[in-house]
């Protein structure tokens, strides 16, 4: 590229060169394999500016980046010029707890942030499964959400207040760092799960929750896809602080078992329910859901497992990387994961529909979903990743999607091997509000440069 | 109006009349925002999506600026139709499409009213959280355009947590539809975008809403301070502590004073603030939280505690917070509704500042405010026929926000910025950031005549600074929208 001519040394010159990576280091930094011309890890907003106006003279794309756990999102890019990590923003610039909002700069990492906040009985009611590199920054771009959702929402439930830089090096905000607001038009939400593309996070405020007193984990046999329903809709109307609700059939019951040790349920599905409260009102709470679960005429009567502590950390944290489809290494990814989601109502349809085409292909895919939210992750598994398991892959897709479209929900292939991935439409087809979406990037970047083609239709 | 363009309307919305004269329409002149009034040139009452496209395909066709209204009970002058538009009042579109209760969410049509939604699916065992205190007339509509709060906000979010789709007629008329009965929704968050973009983006005519299930038990408590300095840091207290509770209330002495003389809800005469808290949730474990609050209360300086002992008690206690500030119009002819937030932690302080605002200008100022979330309304009393007094109540408003602002909060909570505070978005937001705003509204709005004046502040028009938007869009981002745009829309 003779247009990044000079910017090197330019870039350089700003950062200074132990913050600018333009040899083998940036292999670490490649998306999708595709490495980048040049990686810059500024250190302030100041820097930010700086590096948005040179990579603008020379023309340069931009990929923003936190801590690179999730870069596998989204299609695969042609050309990587620049990768601006934020990962060198880690202030933590206001909190106070009295108020329950906490001010941070975008590179500070997730996992250090609840540690602070866990200090003071709060947290931020996100737990997607991260690594120890993801960022909050990172976790707002990519609007990665868990279990808890269920209770507590999504990002856009919990971000105050964003402060970004536009492709064109200006800082702005939208927000504030108060938790009502209706001053001006609510850009949060559009930097929300937006993937880079729009602008730049370098600074969030964020809604913060109690810590609750406690929590228990009941593991929930289900005989068949017949109880389902049933014992999903009971446990949802009952009178309880239900965090999470998680649906996996056999398979990712059997994945799951590999990781904590739970008996996996050997037929049909297995539910997992988290309340909240005291361990007194824990305990009668989940003394209520077995009770009721009693009264239910089942096929196959439903067992209820009370996890211990123990069994209840490993029990989640093997949960987050089965969804992640993280058992490997983030380059070289051992499954393909597709997010469906669906009214909650049709899970059951649509965990009988996939097991079904899997079989027909005769191999086993994983469901694991968060089932108040209608949300479904669907895990396939990769043998070897090579072409003619593409070809195999493809046509699981494929097949998936009639379930999908049966159902009558929507799908996102989240993770899968670059060589389907440059074969299929991420992020499925786009709506009747896409000439909006088209236009709202072509006005914050109207040379197409920050994260181009990554995320839905080519955004 | 011109005779033939009534006609044309007529023709849209035949059988439903259209309003065009002067006396007709003096109704819609304001919304609850009464201080700045401007006669619209029609009103027109379409029933279905396809007629609000006529209306607004033909406002477009005659270059006509339009503004959707629901209820009128709007507080920062959202739904008034500057320039002589015409005013789409949408409430003949008020029925509910579809309940779905094994999904937890409903469809409705913008002109239903909020209560009706809640009182539709009580049976059932459910409701929709968002309870502005206009709840038994404001639109659900209405409620989507300005992202409506309301007490019970603290714990449940506001409006735009609690919308998960959108059917709206863009300015052009082309219809198109945003998130959808599923969450997340591929692409940009455009139904979070539209939620409180007050009327400029264009007009809803269908909303698919979250429906949550009635909680299980509820404690209301009223608890009595003699100051609202003690009754702050009580707030800050429970907080503090870890509760949440459903709703977290403060009305200081002059709004217990009116809200007695008008409820006679037994409430003492002498206490210097009062704090409705209101737990609600699961039976379990309730009354231990209820002790703490209490205990917190009293460490506080509490003066005395009452706890609603049934549920028409604590309807009771609802009601007085509710007509809070119809009781307030007691004390004086007219009054003007605040709506400036802070952070929780400075309420002594701003509180304290109020005071001195209310001496400083000479006039009284009555508190009733969701203390939980720290979004305060001082309720300003004057006189309208008094336009000396009036000036002192802008000022004075002014004041307010001022100090909202300096206490590192915002302009408006819950009431949205409208006519209002436009001029005020500069203490807040940069040029650069009222840019971006500006960038958006043209993009869906590129012709201005879908609730012009509104929002963002414009050179020639603004009092406190001037803004240059117009200038600041470039040509490159001008092309590269309308290359976007170009072939759009073929959807309608």
């Amino acid at each position: 590229m003779s247009t990044l001519e000079g910017l090197a040394t330019a870039l350089e010159g700003v950062v200074g060169s132990a913050h600018l990576l333009t040899n083998a280091a940036v292999a670490e930094y490649a998306i999708d394999g595709v490495l980048p011309t040049m990686v810059v890890l500024p250190t302030d907003e100041g820097q930010i500016t700086e590096v948005l106006r040179l990579a603008s003279e020379h023309q340069a794309t931009v990929f923003p980046r936190g801590g690179g756990s999730h870069t596998f999102m989204g299609q695969t890019p042609s050309r990587v010029d620049l990768v601006l990590s934020v990962q060198g923003l880690q202030r933590q610039l206001a909190y106070e707890p009295a108020d329950l909002t906490m001010t941070v700069q975008a590179g500070m990492r997730f996992v250090g942030l609840q540690r602070t906040l866990r200090d003071s009985g709060q947290f931020l009611a996100l737990d997607p499964a991260v690594t120890a590199m993801t960022t909050v920054g990172g976790v707002v771009a990519t609007n990665v959400s868990g279990p808890r959702r269920l209770l507590y929402g999504t990002a856009r439930d919990v971000l105050l207040g964003v402060t970004v830089m536009t492709i064109d090096g200006r800082r702005t905000k939208a927000g504030g760092r108060v938790v009502k607001n209706v001053t001006g038009y609510d850009l949060n939400k559009l930097y929300i799960g937006s993937l880079g593309t729009l602008a730049i996070i370098v600074e969030l405020t964020c809604k913060l929750h109690p810590l609750p007193p406690g929590e228990l984990t009941l593991a929930i046999s289900c005989a068949g896809q017949a109880d389902l329903a049933p014992m999903l809709q009971t446990i949802l109307q009952l009178p309880l602080r239900l965090n999470s609700l998680e649906l996996l059939n056999v398979t990712a019951c059997e994945m799951l078992a590999m990781h904590a040790d739970l008996s996996p349920a050997k037929i049909g599905y297995m539910l997992i329910a988290r309340v909240e409260g005291t361990p007194a009102v824990t305990q009668r709470q989940s003394q209520r859901l077995t009770e009721a679960l009693r009264h239910l005429p089942l096929t196959r009567a439903a067992s209820v497992h009370v996890c211990s502590a123990v069994e209840q950390e490993r029990l989640w944290s093997a949960l987050g990387d089965l969804i992640r489809g993280a058992s490997g290494p983030a380059t070289a990814p051992d499954g393909m994961v597709v997010k469906v989601s669906l009214l909650m109502s049709a899970l059951p349809a649509f965990c009988q529909d996939v097991q079904e085409t899997a079989t027909h292909f005769d191999t086993a895919w994983s469901i694991v979903a968060h089932a108040g939210s209608g949300i479904a992750y669907v895990c396939i598994p990769v043998s070897n990743p090579e072409a003619s398991d593409v070809e195999r892959l493809l046509a699981y897709l494929q097949a998936l999607e009639g379930c999908v479209a049966r159902c009558q929900g929507r799908r996102v292939v989240a993770r899968a091997p670059v060589a389907v991935k440059q074969q299929c439409q991420v992020w499925g087809p786009p709506g009747d509000d896409f000439a909006l979406m088209r236009a709202i990037k072509a006005s914050f970047d109207p040379q197409h440069r920050l994260n181009p083609g990554r995320f839905l239709g080519g955004l | 109006m011109e005779k033939h363009l009534l006609q044309e309307l007529a023709a849209i919305v035949a059988p439903m009349p259209v309003l065009s004269a002067p006396e007709e329409m003096l109704v819609y002149e304001c919304d609850g925002h009464t201080l700045d009034k401007a006669p619209p040139s029609a009103v027109v009452f379409p029933s279905t999506t396809e007629q609000v496209v006529a209306i607004v395909k033909l406002a477009n066709k005659y270059n006509l600026p339009f503004v959707a209204r629901g209820a009128g009970t709007g507080l920062s002058g959202g739904a008034l139709a500057l320039d002589g538009g015409i005013v789409i009042e949408m409430c003949r579109m008020n029925k509910i499409l579809e309940i779905d209760y094994a999904n937890q969410r409903a469809v409705v049509q913008p002109g239903l009213v909020n209560l009706h939604l809640s009182l539709a699916v009580a049976d059932a065992g459910y409701y929709y959280a968002p309870d502005p205190s206009s709840q038994g007339s404001c639109t659900i509509g209405g409620n989507v355009a300005e992202n409506s709060g309301g007490p019970h906000t603290l714990k449940y979010g506001v409006t735009t947590n609690h919308v998960l789709g959108l059917e709206v007629v863009l300015p052009d008329g082309a219809v198109v539809h945003f998130g959808g009965p599923t969450l997340d929704t591929p692409g940009y968050d455009l139904t979070g975008l539209f939620v409180g973009s007050e009327g400029t983006f264009g007009i809803v005519t269908k909303v698919t809403v979250r429906l949550l299930r009635k909680p299980q038990a509820w404690k209301t408590v009223l608890a009595f301070f003699p100051s609202v300095e003690a009754a702050s840091s009580a707030v800050s207290g429970i907080i503090g502590a870890g509760i949440i509770p459903g709703a977290l209330e403060m009305m200081d002495n002059l709004a217990i004073q009116a809200v007695e003389g008008a409820i006679q809800a037994g409430l003492p005469l002498d206490a210097g603030a009062l704090v409705l808290i209101e737990l609600d949730g699961i039976a379990d474990g309730m009354e231990e939280d209820a002790a703490r609050i209490t205990a917190i209360c009293q460490q506080h300086g509490c003066q005395g505690v009452r706890v609603a002992q049934d549920e028409a008690e604590r309807a009771l206690l609802w009601k007085g917070r509710k007509e809070a500030f119809g009781a307030v119009g007691r004390l004086s002819p007219n009054y003007y509704t605040h709506d400036g937030v802070i952070p929780r932690t400075r309420l002594p302080e701003a509180l304290h500042r109020l005071q001195q605002i209310s001496a400083t200008y000479g006039l009284r100022i009555a508190n009733v405010f969701h203390a939980g979330d720290g979004n305060l309304h001082p309720l300003v009393l004057y006189d309208e026929r008094d336009t000396e007094e009036v000036k002192r109540v802008l000022q004075a408003g002014e004041a307010i926000l001022r100090t909202c602002v300096d206490l590192g909060g915002v302009l408006s909570g819950e009431h949205g910025i409208g006519l209002e505070k436009k001029n005020c978005m500069p203490w807040l937001f940069t040029d650069d950031d009222l840019e971006i705003m500006y960038r958006l509204r043209q993009l869906f709005n590129p012709q201005q005549l879908c609730n012009p004046g509104k929002i963002i502040p414009l050179r020639g028009r603004c009092r406190c600074g001037a803004v240059t938007a117009e200038d600041t869009v470039t040509p490159a981002v001008q092309a590269a929208v309308a290359a976007a745009l170009e072939g759009a829309h073929v959807h309608t």
